[in-house]
């Protein structure tokens, strides 16, 4: 330890250097997300009717659950004005104290009748995440602040390492650099298959071939007898590779082009966005054959809802983007990141429906599965593509949401720390 | 108005020893100290202004490990400052030269990666198809422009990275050693071409330690030694002094104070930072006089051992020959960056002087120092240190840097309050008092530090 860091002397010293938000605010915050959380727990909780004749027991105990549950966050010191490094530990663990006494006293006073243990368990979950969700957002903006110019520059010089601290900016210069993203998109496609007789049919061949073995295995060995089984199989597994190998690829995004990032300036985003994209014009001329190619075999006529494949596909672009973000930074700092991932993503595959259908998982699981972060996606597609119907409201939602979110939390990651790793790469 | 302004920039950087992400690394560092990671912070660049001129070529040397690259690389905002900020003009195109060929992908062929280097670099599909011809005509690879890379000769290679440089069209020209690989024939073209960007009136900061590649380019120098600039100013005068640097450097450590003073002895060399105890020698004389004589008045006898760590500083060698004169018995001193030395000295020290020293001194230097010194004092022992003592700590702003490393004030003089300088004796368990805050030449004050039991 230095002497500077020394704690008698350190402490002296210490202004925080992040603005925290005010306790007033966080409590607001916080309260109107627990009351959010508690209605929305007994709606996930309770199928439409039945949520309406829950809904006046579920008001009539509201005030009590929101109120312990914000008075063991206080107790636990998660509104102390200078919240140190445990907050996560304080605000998660407010949360749970506090949905259980709220339990407790429930059971005590009114009785367990209308009460619902699942329901408490979904209102933890969904309050904690987000409250730790907008705390985390708040210390990745400040964090990203901290970067911004203060000192106004002066009429004609400019400082250029302001520059590209704002999300704004950021995306401005990467449209300005859109040519170097297209020239990356295209080496890893050309990269890809130099030097191969086949070319681009081995992006053909691999899923075709994937087709035949699982025709196999599912017809003549297990026998399942579900029409068009491998179809539906296909959809999910098509999109569950664009998901995964962009994953994979991008947590050497930044880590393998070192020597760039420490001597040309430019903006380093497009490194993950750029795998993202190759993996999704991959993905895009292998649907573009294989599914024509199944719509014919299996007989599927075009309809309407297949007209939302490009908003999906849209989503589950920016989705995987704000992953990739996350993935390159985490692994500039981590490279554990590389080996937890592909553990990560073996234990999604199977939390996400490619091979088993969402309408088949036992109820009360049902939410869960599609809460795991690809399988909005992918369900969508199979109902455009497989039921030929609109996807339904919720996992339009949820695609939503988990698109937008990971990518404001991955693009304000990346921000973050992106001087960082240029200097410790 | 210059076409590049740096104003008071400082780069630190956090060495991490023993540095693994690892956790079983982790884990054992809780059971062996010497295994445990730690944060040095390491000043790359110190307080460095300086300003370019539209069409100037300045040639900038120092010796490895000065701070060239990374002052380059702050121009290029592929780093940023720590403090202060470096302003390049508005719609000046930079272009970067840090390292040739940077971005090249072995598989790919010549025309290829003359589209992705360009596009890296910044410029729009349109901009590139403009300029690939006169890429492949500079660089002479017609032949080979459909050939993978990764087949070429590292001569080519290297040709076809100048060519695509040199084709960018750039205002402001940043090259870094590349000089120092090509054969004769490609110096040769390199030379010609920069001349011609010269012409144009586009500005060149070239790093080289190669004075012949410099004389040919540039018309003024500056000078890095130790993280600071220590001489800007024309082309001869600034290679003369860098030669001198390399001289003296083989004879042995060079404080940077002195190295001003010598610059100030060459010609009409503008100094950069202003020499803190140079003027006639019999001023030197009568502060290394005064010297000696305080610590006779504090008690130095014949028999006692002392250390001086302003060493090499001109009053600090009168100081010392008053000593030998009287047969007092005098260590030649150690500087402020040998303190690891001080370990393998002999002997513990009765009195320990660090004259001027603290007010030139980053806080946390400061704070290295005084743990190194009272490790080797003997109990009685004495360690006199002049500063400029600050008594409002409120006039004294802490820098938190969003890595929460908290650092101080970075302008000499420092100002340091004795509250302050006294947690970190305390901390190394010694005790502090002011001696005094009249008599010193400089007019600052006096402390002593002592071991505490």
């Amino acid at each position: 330890m230095s002497l500077a860091t020394h704690p008698t002397i350190a402490s002296r010293f210490t202004g925080s250097p992040l603005q925290r938000p005010t306790w007033l605010l966080s409590l607001t915050l916080d309260s109107v997300l627990a009351i959010g959380a508690y209605i929305a727990a007994y709606w996930l909780r309770f199928s439409a009717e039945l949520f309406k004749t829950f809904l006046p027991s579920a008001w009539s105990t509201l005030p009590l659950v929101v109120g312990a549950q914000l008075s063991m966050l206080a107790v636990l010191r998660a509104y102390a004005p200078r919240p140190r490094v445990d907050w996560l530990v304080r605000v998660t663990s407010g949360v749970v104290a506090g949905t259980m006494i709220a339990g407790v006293l429930l059971s005590v006073t009114v009785g367990l009748e209308g009460v619902s243990r699942l329901a408490f368990v979904a209102d933890a979950i969904l309050l904690s995440t987000t409250a730790i969700g907008w705390r985390g957002v708040w210390v990745l903006r400040a964090r990203a602040r901290t970067r911004v110019a203060i000192r106004p520059p002066s009429h004609d010089l400019v400082d250029h390492a302001e520059e590209m601290t704002t999300l704004g900016s950021v995306i401005a210069s990467l449209y300005s650099y859109r040519e170097l993203l297209k020239n990356l998109v295209l080496k890893d496609l050309k990269l890809k298959y130099r030097g191969s007789v086949f070319g681009f049919l081995w992006s053909l061949a691999n899923p075709l071939l994937m087709v035949v073995v699982y025709s196999i295995a599912f017809t003549f060995i297990l026998r399942i007898r579900t029409e068009g089984f491998v179809f539906y199989l296909m959809l999910g597994q098509l999109a569950w590779t664009f998901f995964a190998s962009s994953a994979v690829m991008s947590t050497g995004a930044v880590v393998d082009n070192a020597g760039l990032v420490k001597s040309v300036r430019f903006p380093r985003a497009i490194l993950p966005i750029g795998t993202v994209l190759f993996n999704l014009a991959q993905y895009l001329l292998t649907a573009s054959v294989i599914l024509p190619l199944m719509m014919l075999w299996y007989r599927v006529p075009p309809s309407t809802p297949m007209l939302l494949f490009p908003v999906i596909l849209a989503l589950q672009t920016v989705f995987t983007i704000g992953v990739a973000l996350m993935l390159a930074t985490a692994t500039a700092f981590f490279r554990d990141v590389r080996h937890l991932l592909e553990i990560a993503l073996s234990v999604l595959f199977w939390t996400t429906p490619i091979v088993y259908r969402l309408g088949d998982v036992p109820e009360g699981l049902r939410l869960l599965i599609l809460l795991s972060p690809i399988s909005p996606y992918v369900v969508a597609n199979q109902a455009m593509f497989f039921s030929r119907e609109w996807p339904e409201a919720t996992v339009l939602l949820v695609a939503t949401t988990n698109a937008l979110g990971a990518f404001a939390v991955g693009a304000m990651l990346f921000m973050a720390f992106e001087d960082r790793f240029t200097e410790q790469l | 108005m210059g076409v590049i302004e740096a104003q008071a920039v400082s780069k630190q950087f956090l060495l991490r020893h023993n540095a693994s992400v690892e956790l079983k690394v982790r884990f054992l560092g809780l059971l062996h100290p010497e295994r445990r990671q730690s944060v040095e912070e390491f000043w790359a660049l110190r307080n460095i202004s300086f300003s370019v001129e539209p069409g100037e070529a300045v040639g900038l040397v120092g010796r490895n490990g000065s701070g060239k690259s990374t002052l380059l690389k702050l121009i290029a905002a592929i780093h940023r400052p720590t403090t202060g900020r470096i302003l390049v003009a508005r719609n000046a195109q930079i272009s970067s030269m840090i390292e040739l060929g940077v971005g090249f992908h072995p598989e790919l062929t010549g025309r290829e990666n003359i589209f992705l280097n360009a596009a890296i670099h910044g410029l729009t599909g349109a901009a590139i198809e403009q300029i690939y011809s006169a890429i492949v005509d500079y660089s002479g690879l017609e032949h080979f422009i459909d050939v993978p890379i990764k087949n070429y000769s590292s001569g080519m290679y290297m040709r076809l990275g100048f060519a695509i440089a040199a084709n960018l069209n750039p205002d402001i020209l940043l090259l870094d050693e590349i000089f120092a690989v090509g054969d004769a024939e490609f110096q040769q073209r390199c030379v010609q071409t920069l001349r011609g960007f010269m012409d144009d009136g586009k500005t060149i900061i070239f790093v080289s330690h190669a004075p012949s590649a410099i004389r040919a380019i540039c018309r003024r120098v500056c000078v890095l030694e130790q993280s600071e600039l220590v001489f800007d100013g024309d082309l001869e005068t600034g290679l003369a002094f860098y030669e001198g640097l390399s001289v003296r450097r083989a004879g042995g450590h060079v404080a940077v104070p002195e190295l001003v003073a010598q610059a100030s002895a060459v010609g009409d060399a503008r100094v950069v930072s202003p020499p803190p105890e140079v003027g006639a020698d019999a001023q030197l004389q009568a502060a290394g006089r005064w010297q000696f004589e305080f610590l006779r008045h504090e008690g130095l006898e014949p028999q006692h051992y002392v250390l001086d760590i302003s060493a090499d500083s001109r009053a600090a060698v009168h100081m010392r020959s008053f000593m030998h004169e009287h047969h007092y018995h005098a260590i030649d001193g150690v500087s402020i960056n040998e303190m690891s030395e001080l370990s393998g000295m002999p002997s513990a020290f009765d009195f320990v002087i660090a004259n001027s020293l603290f007010a030139s001194l980053p806080f946390n230097s400061v704070a290295r120092c005084i743990a190194s010194v009272v490790r080797k004092l003997t109990t009685s022992g004495r360690f006199y240190a002049t500063w400029f003592d600050n008594p409002s700590p409120a006039d004294f702003d802490p820098i938190v840097r969003s890595s929460g490393v908290t650092t101080y004030s970075d302008r000499e003089p420092y100002h340091y309050p004795l509250a302050l300088i006294a947690q970190v004796c305390d901390s190394v368990g010694a005790a502090i008092e002011c001696v005094g805050t009249s008599g010193h030449p400089r007019g600052e004050s006096i402390m002593c530090i002592t071991r505490r039991g």
